[in-house]
């Protein structure tokens, strides 16, 4: 027997030895830091380099989607043609779905396969950093990206800094949010409810039991999918919501642990009561449908969301009802916006300057854009407006046999500059920037933490959250026995020690950024 | 001389096991080398191979926690169960397929009892919230309203959970595992149950004394392979079945489970590593173990 | 054959119908969720009984039937290439690890066992398969990786060799010389027809079912199994419905019935099996008695 598994052993030992040597080369080796082997390109008057003699690039964009985009290789021989023209690379793009996106991508990274632009965000981008998947973009921001910076506020450009170094560029969308209650405007007004004039927790309480009273089959409202009554409610969650900023950090910058804060407690308390009295749907915390669809079922009045301008359209598609949105919390941006979607260059770029050069493109060229977002004219959309610059689908072309799904604006650099889909509010990018420019700011935006010294505490601790937090959220459970329960298994896990941790990178950053 | 005709014998058979075993090597064998990943903390930018060491530091998330024991203990304890109760369920089954004489009547239930086998562990889990949803749910609903009884949160009650569970998994499981013991009842020598006949033996003697001892190494080798597999759990089981309900952990938390919820964002490939190679690791030593007890007994029914 | 006790039958057929009930009833549930109405399924709950009878699900599913046709021919294709592979590689080292006087017999049923317990991760064999044998992206992806050879089956097979093939019957072809190979073919394989047809059950089932190959080894559409395709396609459902889509997908949105395609999802996943499996039921039947020999 010992015999055997020693033979085994050696076995191993030497297939590992095997597997060493000859994998020596496939691995991602050390990556040309994008400042040092910087060709000779010539920063140049132009913000775009002209081509130039060098060879043509191939640059590989992946990202995610959903519906079909086996179009898309036709999309980026378009999109080619402007690119090599302009900057002498080519471009290869490789859609995803969402579904098998994060797999694929990690997949990807990891065995060094062909990859140069990607967008992160779903995993923290300090995740990346750590992993050393990602470069630093500063340097060359610079040298190649000299237009990112005209149309991304620097407020929102320098949130992308892990420990100072750029590592992610964010996109023109939603970067604020302000918070509310959804509802079914129909029975708004049928009961009078005044729902522009509801700005606190007690009248929105009023109206709900009104609904109530008056339509018995009815709940007034549910969480979302997966049982998320509503992810943030004035606080900055400062990446994982262990250790947060209360009020946006507008009276001080202390990181406090969530769970044991009144603001908190006093949301749970009312949450709870609220389920006692029947406001809220039973099974709440194990909700596997949206509050949208619920409403769609009459099954709902509303729910908590967090918003931006055109939300109503989006919940109005999806509940088929008239919404009506009373605003409980004004809007505010914090890093978790901001940096919740990013473009970042891959450590597998072997050729970052004409990446970022490209990226550049991405930013500020209308037509790449278009390209990008919406396909080719006159095969997948065509002008409906021109003067208005709105667009639609080409004529017996639509969302179920397009081969080139025009969804998810946001994900790309710059929607602002592109084409808007008929539907949309004619000035829909302008509310949008506006909207983003007027949030209050956390007072920690900008701050990026970093966990790799708590990786234990933060597993133990998303794990009890996990246990807790929809139940409490849902008032599913009594928080006077469960809150304490909740709050000494997080101290088990070591929750203080993230706080400390949080507290003591967010003074760095404060004092390094003021 | 004796030895080498002796292998010279075999040697047709060592030839027929080169293909096999070669793709064991190419598909199982080279990329054990990764169990190193569980000892390093990966960068991707020097690569896997010049990563730093660092022992055992990414096993630590599993310890570390209060849950180390919850969660241990609910792994073995639902798998043995699944183990013991599974088995018998299955031969059970097996045995009372080979007794109904029709075909096309043994057809029809070899068919029907597959079914649960083949849907998807996420369309089973909204299976079980149309029984046990509060408001919708049939049991709810239907059952308890007729009678008169007062509906339960299922999904925040957690002392039937274990049940439930149990339940749900010998439905998906008993037809599949119950077809491996009728293609062997099946296969035995009919000459044994005349034998058997002769002698006086009535029908459930005829299954005691005959049937179930020549399955005897059959169940062995099934058990000793699942006693393998002891730390590992469904993940879609036990956490999408429950609806990845908070007050049920306690009873619907494993290994696997422990680690996808706190992994989900750090997305350490070290980490999730080490929690693969430490379940492995307890599995093996147990089969060992197991093996040994097995072959001291009866040394034919022993894995290797 | 000798008499059945009658008693037993009846009791056994109770049981079995009782099961054969626990075991269809939730399928039912799920074909009537299939056809029902995506709101009424929302307020009033399942039920055995479409409440209103609705075939948008499948209308949405089935839009695009080249995709689908395609999907099932490449999955058909799989399955058969890659379940023939598999029984092959599997009986070939089940055979002679079942030959009780094989020398290294302990050492090489570890090797194999081994292979349950350890695997290195995803990380390492992607690399591996992508970088040296350079499948992403094709065919073979879907067939070679994990699937052709497994432990379990191998020791399920060995452990049925060993219980129901007698060494005499091996002995006496043996000494009508007939090679080994030929002794597997012509002898011990037809006596084996019960395990071989679970074999290639159980492998069928193995290849059928997998989404996981595809998800890590294929961008390409096109190569995509209908596993594949049916959960991109419930997951697009979802996308359009939550109203994210924006306005291009206003009208599916409100229309899309989300729960009855996730049902009709898993209708059409299973389906083509259990239309399958009577005709490899036939299968299960005790090849050549071996009560001549005997004596």
């Amino acid at each position: 027997m010992i015999k055997k598994c020693i033979s085994i052993l050696l076995a191993l030992s030497m297939l590992l030895l095997v597997f060493a040597a000859c994998s020596g080369d496939s691995l991602p080796a050390s990556s040309t830091n994008g400042s040092e082997g910087s060709n000779a390109e010539g920063d140049g008057d132009d913000t775009i380099s002209p081509a130039d003699d060098g060879p043509t690039v191939n640059i590989t964009v992946a990202t995610f989607t959903s519906g079909d985009s086996s179009g898309a290789d036709d999309v980026a021989a378009e999109i080619s043609k402007i690119s090599v023209e302009k900057i002498n690379v080519e471009m290869t793009l490789t859609m995803i779905n969402t579904g098998s996106w994060q797999e694929q991508l990690n997949l990807m990274l990891s065995s060094g396969e062909e990859l140069d632009i990607f967008p992160v965000g779903q995993t923290p981008v300090s995740t990346y950093v750590n992993n050393g998947q990602i470069i630093e973009l500063d340097d060359l921001l610079e040298q190649y990206g000299q237009d990112i910076p005209t149309v991304i506020d620097p407020m929102f450009l320098n949130a992308g800094r892990v420990n100072g170094a750029l590592y992610g560029i964010t996109t023109n969308r939603d970067l604020a949010n302000y918070y509310g209650f959804f509802m079914r405007k129909d029975m708004a007004d049928q009961y009078n409810i005044d729902y522009e004039n509801i700005s606190t927790l007690d009248e929105l309480e009023k109206a709900l039991t009104i609904i109530r009273d008056s339509e018995p089959d009815m709940y007034p409202l549910t969480s979302g999918v997966g049982g998320m009554m509503i992810n943030a409610w004035g606080w900055d969650p400062l990446g994982d919501r262990l250790g947060v900023l209360l009020n946006s950090g507008i009276d001080n910058l202390d990181v406090v642990n969530l769970y044991e804060t009144d603001h908190f407690k006093d949301f749970v308390t009312r949450m709870r009561r609220w389920e006692q009295m029947g406001l809220i749907m039973p099974d709440s915390a194990n909700n596997q449908d949206s509050a949208e669809a619920n409403m769609m079922a009459g099954k709902v009045f509303g729910g908590f969301g967090h918003l931006k301008p055109n939300s109503y359209l989006t919940k109005q598609r999806s509940s088929t009802h008239e919404i009506a949105i009373a605003t409980l919390l004004p809007a505010t941006t914090n890093s978790s916006n901001v940096i919740g979607h990013m473009w970042s260059i891959a450590t597998n770029s072997k050729n970052p300057e004409k990446a970022m050069q490209m990226l550049n493109l991405m930013y500020i060229d209308p037509d790449v854009t278009n390209l990008l977002i919406f396909g080719i004219e006159g095969t997948h959309w065509q002008f409906l407006d021109e003067e208005n610059d709105i667009i639609g689908y080409v004529d017996g072309v639509d969302t179920t046999n397009t081969n080139y799904t025009p969804v998810l604006g946001w994900m790309w650099p710059n929607q602002f500059v592109g084409h808007i889909w008929v539907g949309d509010e004619p000035d829909v990018w302008e509310v949008l920037d506006t909207f983003n420019k007027n949030s209050t700011p956390s007072m920690a935006l900008g701050f990026v933490f970093d966990n790799a010294a708590v990786k234990n505490e933060v597993t133990a601790c998303t794990a009890v959250v996990d246990k807790y937090y929809n139940s409490l959220m849902c008032g599913s459970i009594d928080p006077e026995t469960a809150l304490p329960q909740f709050n000494q298994e997080l101290k088990d896990a070591g929750i203080d020690n993230i706080v400390a941790e949080k507290q003591r990178q967010l003074d760095e950053w404060n004092a390094n950024n003021s | 001389m004796k030895r080498s005709h002796k292998i010279k014998r075999f040697i047709p058979f060592y030839l027929m096991m080169i293909p096999s075993l070669l793709y064991l090597f190419i598909n199982n064998y080279i990329p054990m080398a990764g169990l190193i990943i569980a000892f390093k903390s990966v960068n991707y930018r020097v690569g896997i191979i010049n990563s730093p060491w660092v022992g055992f530091k990414n096993f630590e998330f599993l310890f570390k926690t209060k849950d180390a024991w919850t969660i241990t203990r609910n792994t073995i304890a639902y798998n043995a169960a699944f183990i013991i109760l599974g088995t018998v369920i299955a031969i059970a089954v097996a045995i009372l397929l080979n007794e109904i004489t029709k075909r096309i009547v043994k057809n029809v239930y070899q068919t029907v009892i597959l079914l649960p086998y083949l849907i998807s562990i996420i369309v089973v889990s909204y299976i079980v919230l149309a029984f046990l949803s509060y408001d919708t749910g049939y049991i709810n609903n239907q059952l308890f309203s007729a009678f008169g009884k007062d509906p339960i949160s299922w999904y925040n009650e957690p002392d039937y959970w274990p049940f439930i569970l149990i339940f749900v998994y010998i439905w998906k499981h008993f037809g599949y595992s119950c077809i491996i013991y009728y293609a062997t009842v099946v296969g035995f020598d009919k000459g044994y149950y005349e034998a058997a006949v002769i002698d006086g033996a009535n029908r459930w003697q005829t299954i005691t004394k005959v049937t179930l001892p020549m399955l005897t190494p059959t169940i062995v080798t099934l058990t000793l392979m699942n006693i393998g597999r002891i730390f590992y759990s469904d993940f879609g089981l036990f956490y999408q079945v429950p609806l990845n309900s908070g007050p049920l952990q306690n009873v619907t938390q494993t290994i696997d489970t422990y680690v996808y919820r706190g992994l989900i964002q750090l997305n350490d490939v070290g980490m999730s590593s080490a929690a693969g190679f430490y379940q492995s690791v307890v599995g093996f030593v147990l089969v060992l173990l197991a093996n040994m007890i097995v072959s001291k007994i009866s040394k034919d029914n022993a894995l290797f | 054959m000798f008499r059945h006790n009658k008693g037993f039958q009846v009791a056994a057929n109770i049981i079995m119908i009782l099961l054969s009930l626990i075991c269809i009833l939730p399928f039912v549930l799920l074909i009537s969720a299939s056809l029902t109405e995506e709101s009424t399924l929302l307020r009033y709950g399942y039920s055995f009984w479409p409440a209103q009878v609705n075939l948008d699900a499948y209308r949405f599913l089935l839009r695009d039937s080249s995709t689908i046709t395609r999907g099932y021919l490449i999955t058909i294709f799989v399955t058969v290439v890659g379940t023939l592979s598999n029984m092959v590689l599997t009986v070939l080292l089940a055979y002679p690890l079942s030959r009780p006087d094989l020398p290294g017999r302990n050492a090489f049923s570890f090797i194999v066992f081994f292979t349950m317990l350890f695997n290195g991760g995803l990380v390492p064999s992607y690399i591996m398969w992508t970088q040296y044998f350079n499948i992403k992206n094709t065919i073979w992806a879907l067939i070679v990786p994990y699937l052709m050879l497994n432990a379990f089956y191998v020791i399920m097979m060995r452990t049925y060799f060993t219980t129901n093939i007698p060494n005499e019957i091996i002995e006496a072809a043996r000494i009508d010389s007939a090679g080994e190979l030929r002794i597997l073919v012509t002898v011990v394989l037809p006596m084996s027809l019960p395990m071989i047809a679970t074999l290639g059950l159980m492998v069928g089932l193995l290849y059928w079912n997998n989404w996981t190959n595809g998800l890590y080894f294929l961008t390409d559409t096109k190569l995509f199994s209908i596993q594949n395709i049916l959960n991109r396609m419930l997951r697009d459902a979802q996308f359009i419905a939550s109203g994210m889509a924006g306005e291009q997908a206003a009208e599916l949105a409100a229309s899309l019935p989300t729960t009855g395609i996730r049902m009709a999802v898993a209708v059409l996943g299973a389906l083509p099996i259990m239309i399958i499996y009577p005709f490899f039921q036939k299968y299960f039947v005790k090849g050549i008695t071996i009560g001549a020999v005997k004596g």
